[in-house]
C-alpha cells in the first residue's frame, strides 16, 4: 500500500492502519529499535510503542517521509528504553554506537553546553550531502539505522576491519565538519 | 555536547537521507574469484571462462516456511535450498531402452585459496559447492536404432544459469542443447508470518525435497515449459518522460512527478523508470515520480507510461526538492514528453535488450548480461510473470504494481530448466550421456546448521527411463567432513561409492568444510 493510503488511514481513524503499517514498515522498524537495543523483546515493545505514537501523531502529522517519520519515532523510543536498561546495567548495540560517535566530539567544547539539536542536524545534513553517496549512505546506515559493520562491509563487498577503518574517516570528517561549524569552543 | 545529543540530532535528519540509505546499492567491490585447479577444465567446457562468485545468500529465500526444520528420513528443509540434481528423462518414446546411471560429487572446490584484491589486500576463500558428474549409459535392447529426445532437468534460477548450467555430452563429445524453462517452482505467502494466509507478498521458494516430489508428480509441470509463451502482442499507448532540467537548487534529490487522469476499470498502467507514485484508483488519479535529477555519478533514465486500454486527455508535471511529493517543496523541473504507439511485446523487449547490453549492470549485476540462457526464453519468463502474477494477469499478486523492473524478478525465481536434445541409440549397442555442472550447496543462513551445506539427489523423480542401475560416489573428500547422509557415505571409514536403491527415490547428505 501506498504511504499516502496508509496515512489517509490514520486519519479515518481505521485500525487497518497499524496493520498495514506493520505490513509495511515493521520489519524496518524492528531492524532500526534492534541495532540499538540488542533484546528482541525490548525491540519488539519499542515497535508497538511506535505504532501507537504514530497513532496519536496522525492526525494531525502528515509526514512527507514514513519511513522516516516512523524510524524516528522508534529510534527516540528506543533511546529512552536504552537509557532505561542503561541504568539497569543491561547494555545494547547502543553503547558501542555512542562510543564510536564520542569519537566525533570537538575535544573542548564543555559536556555542559547545550546544543542546538536543529542546528548541529543542519550541519550534518550538509557535511553528508558534501559527500559521495557511498559515504554518504554508510554514514546513515551505521548511524541512523544502526546496521552493524559486518551487514555493512558484505553489502560493499569488503572486509570488515576494512569497513570499520572507512567509518572511523567518515568520524574524523564529520568531527571537522563540526568543529568548523562552530560546535568546538 | 556528548555523544546522545550527536545520536538525537541524528534522528533529525532530513527524510531524504533516511530514504536515499534505503534505497541506495553500494559500488560493490567484487569478490568474485578466479579459479584454477580441478574446476578449470569444467568451467572451460561449459563456456563460462571459470569465474566464479562468492556465496550471497538470496534475500528472497530467506525464512521461507519451514526453512531449517529436520525433515527426517527425507533430509532436511533448508532456508535455501537449490534442490535436488534430477535424472535424466526422456520426451519421446524410451521403450526398450535401459539406464545405468553413476553420480560423483566432487568437494575440492571447498579447498582453501588465498585471492587478492584489486589494492593488492590478500584474503582466504572457497567455495560451498561440488562438481557434479551425472553419468548415464544407455542401452537399446532392441533391434531396431532409436532416436531419443532426451531432457536434463536442472533446478536453478536464470541468473544461476551462466556458471552452473549443466555441460551435456554424448559419448565425451560436448552436444548443443535446446533449453526450455518451467515457471516458477515456489508461491508465494504474506508479510506478517502467517496472519494473512490469502495475502501474495513474499516469494515462499521450495524448502525442500518434498516440495520438488510434489512439484514433478503429474509431469503437467514438465509439460508446461514446452507449451506456447504467453502473446504479449497487445496495442499501448506510450509516454517517454526524459531530458531533465533542473532549476539549480540545493535539494539533495530533486524529482518529478507526472500525474493524469485515467479511469482504472479500463486501462492498466505500466511504468518503467519511475521510482514511485500513488494511485488514487477512487478518485481516477495516477501520479508517478522519478528522482536522483541531480545524481552527478549516474544521469537519470528515462521513464516511461506504458497504458494498456484507454489513451489520457492531459498530464501535469512537477518538480519536488525530495521524493515526498508534497506540498511546500515544489522546484522548477522541465522535461520532454514524447507520445508513441506500439505493442507490449515490442516494449518488453526493448527493455530486456536494454538491460541484457549492460545498460542496467549497476543495478542488476552482470550475471544476466553473460547468461547462458536465450533471450527468447527470458521474453517468455518476463511475459509469463507480467500475465500470470502481474497487472495483466487476472488475479494481480499484491506483490506486483506494473513497474516493469518487476519482469526481472523472473530471473532470480528458482525453477527446473530443461535442457533438450537428440540421442541416436544403435540396436543393441550403449550411448553414453554425461551431464556435468557446478552445484551450489542448500544452507540456512542462521542457526546452528548454517555451516552445513546439503546435497540431494533424486533417482526416479519425473524420468520415463528405465534404470536397472543407479551408483553414487564422492570425491576430493579431504576438504569436508560428511555429516548426516542417506547414501550411506562414510569417507573416513573409505566408503566413498554406493550403489542406490532405485525403489528409494531421494538421497541426501550433509557435509561441513574441513577444518
Amino acid at each position: 500500500m501506498e504511504d499516502h493510503a496508509i496515512v489517509d488511514l490514520y486519519f479515518a481513524r481505521s485500525e487497518d492502519a497499524i496493520g498495514e503499517t506493520d505490513r509495511k514498515y515493521g520489519a524496518f522498524c524492528r531492524r532500526v529499535a534492534l541495532n540499538i537495543l540488542s533484546v528482541h523483546e525490548d525491540a519488539e515493545e519499542c515497535v508497538n510503542d511506535t505504532w501507537n505514537a504514530a497513532w496519536n501523531a496522525m492526525p494531525p502529522e502528515r509526514p512527507g517521509s514514513l519511513r522516516a517519520f516512523l524510524g524516528g519515532i522508534t529510534r527516540n523510543l528506543s533511546v529512552a528504553r536504552w537509557r532505561s536498561a542503561h541504568a539497569q546495567k543491561r547494555f545494547g548495540g547502543m553503547d558501542i554506537l555512542l562510543s564510536e560517535l564520542d569519537e566525533c566530539l570537538p575535544s573542548r567544547e564543555s559536556t555542559e553546553e547545550v546544543v542546538d539539536r536543529e542546528q548541529l542536524a543542519e550541519t550534518i545534513a550538509a557535511w553528508l550531502r558534501s559527500l559521495a553517496p557511498d559515504k554518504r549512505v554508510l554514514f546513515v546506515r551505521r548511524y541512523w539505522y544502526g546496521d552493524s559493520l559486518k551487514t555493512l562491509a558484505k553489502e560493499c563487498g569488503i572486509g570488515e576491519n576494512r569497513m570499520a577503518q572507512r567509518m572511523r574517516a567518515l568520524r574524523a570528517g564529520l568531527k571537522a565538519a563540526l568543529e568548523e561549524g562552530g560546535f568546538s569552543v | 555536547m556528548k555523544a546522545i545529543d550527536l545520536f538525537n540530532s541524528i534522528t533529525a535528519l532530513p527524510a531524504e537521507l533516511v530514504e536515499e540509505a534505503e534505497t541506495h546499492r553500494f559500488q560493490k567491490k567484487t569478490l568474485w574469484v578466479r579459479y584454477a585447479a580441478a574446476a578449470a577444465a569444467l568451467a572451460l567446457v561449459i563456456g563460462v571462462g571459470g569465474i566464479l562468485s562468492g556465496r550471497v545468500p538470496s534475500p528472497m529465500a530467506g525464512a521461507g516456511s519451514g526453512g531449517g526444520d529436520a525433515g527426517g528420513e527425507n533430509g532436511y528443509s533448508y532456508m535455501h535450498y537449490v534442490g535436488p540434481v534430477l535424472p535424466l528423462t526422456a520426451a519421446s518414446d524410451a521403450a526398450g531402452v535401459t539406464a545405468e546411471r553413476r553420480v560423483n560429487y566432487d568437494f575440492s572446490p571447498y579447498k582453501t585459496r588465498t585471492e587478492s584484491l584489486d589494492d593488492g589486500d590478500t584474503y582466504e576463500t572457497w567455495r560451498s559447492e561440488a562438481i557434479v558428474t551425472d553419468d548415464y549409459t544407455l542401452t537399446n535392447t532392441t533391434g531396431e536404432d532409436k532416436t531419443l529426445t532426451l531432457l536434463y532437468p536442472a533446478a536453478l534460477t536464470v541468473n544461476e544459469a551462466a556458471e552452473q548450467l549443466p555441460v551435456i555430452a554424448v559419448n565425451g563429445a560436448e552436444r548443443e542443447v535446446t533449453l526450455f524453462a518451467g515457471s516458477y517452482s515456489g508461491g508465494f505467502r504474506d508479510a506478517s508470518g502467517g496472519k494473512n494466509p490469502n495475502e501474495r507478498l513474499n516469494l515462499d521458494q521450495i524448502s525442500d525435497w518434498e516440495g520438488y516430489a510434489s512439484l514433478l508428480s503429474d509431469g503437467s509441470y514438465q509439460a508446461a515449459a514446452f507449451a506456447p509463451a504467453p502473446d504479449l502482442n497487445i496495442p499501448v499507448t506510450v509516454y517517454r518522460v526524459d531530458d531533465y532540467l533542473v532549476a539549480p537548487t540545493d535539494a539533495v534529490n530533486p524529482s518529478l512527478q507526472i500525474s493524469f487522469h485515467i479511469d482504472y476499470d479500463r486501462t492498466t498502467v505500466m511504468t518503467y523508470g519511475s521510482n514511485g507514485g500513488s494511485d488514487d484508483r477512487e478518485g481516477g488519479v495516477c501520479s508517478r515520480i522519478v528522482g536522483g535529477l541531480a545524481n552527478e555519478y549516474r544521469p537519470p533514465e528515462p521513464m516511461y507510461f506504458v497504458l494498456y486500454g484507454d489513451d489520457i486527455d492531459d498530464y501535469a508535471l512537477q518538480g519536488y526538492a525530495n521524493m515526498g511529493g508534497d506540498s511546500g517543496t515544489e522546484i522548477d523541473v522541465t522535461a520532454t514528453v514524447t507520445r508513441y504507439e506500439t505493442t507490449l511485446d515490442v516494449f518488453l523487449r526493448q527493455i530486456i535488450d536494454g538491460m541484457l547490453d549492460g545498460r542496467y549492470e549497476w543495478q542488476y549485476g552482470a550475471d544476466l548480461t553473460a547468461s547462458e540462457v536465450p533471450r527468447e526464453l527470458l521474453y517468455r519468463l518476463a511475459a509469463e510473470l507480467l500475465t500470470q502474477y502481474s497487472v495483466l494477469s487476472d488475479d494481480p499478486y499484491e506483490r506486483y504494481f506494473g513497474m516493469l523492473e518487476e519482469v526481472f524478478e523472473a530471473y532470480s525465481m528458482r525453477r527446473i530448466l530443461y535442457l533438450s536434445f537428440d540421442v541416436t541409440v544403435p540396436a543393441g549397442a550403449s550411448v553414453r550421456v554425461t551431464a556435468t555442472m557446478r552445484r551450489d550447496g542448500s544452507y540456512d543462513f542462521i542457526g546452528k546448521r548454517k555451516n552445513v551445506d546439503g546435497y540431494d539427489l533424486a533417482t526416479r523423480l519425473g524420468s520415463t527411463l528405465f534404470f536397472t542401475e543407479q551408483a553414487a560416489s564422492v570425491s576430493h573428500t579431504e576438504e569436508i567432513t560428511m555429516g548426516e547422509n542417506s547414501f550411506g557415505f562414510d569417507p573416513d571409514g573409505g566408503v566413498t561409492e554406493v550403489t542406490l536403491d532405485t525403489a528409494v527415490e531421494h538421497y541426501w547428505m550433509q557435509v561441513t568444510k574441513r577444518g
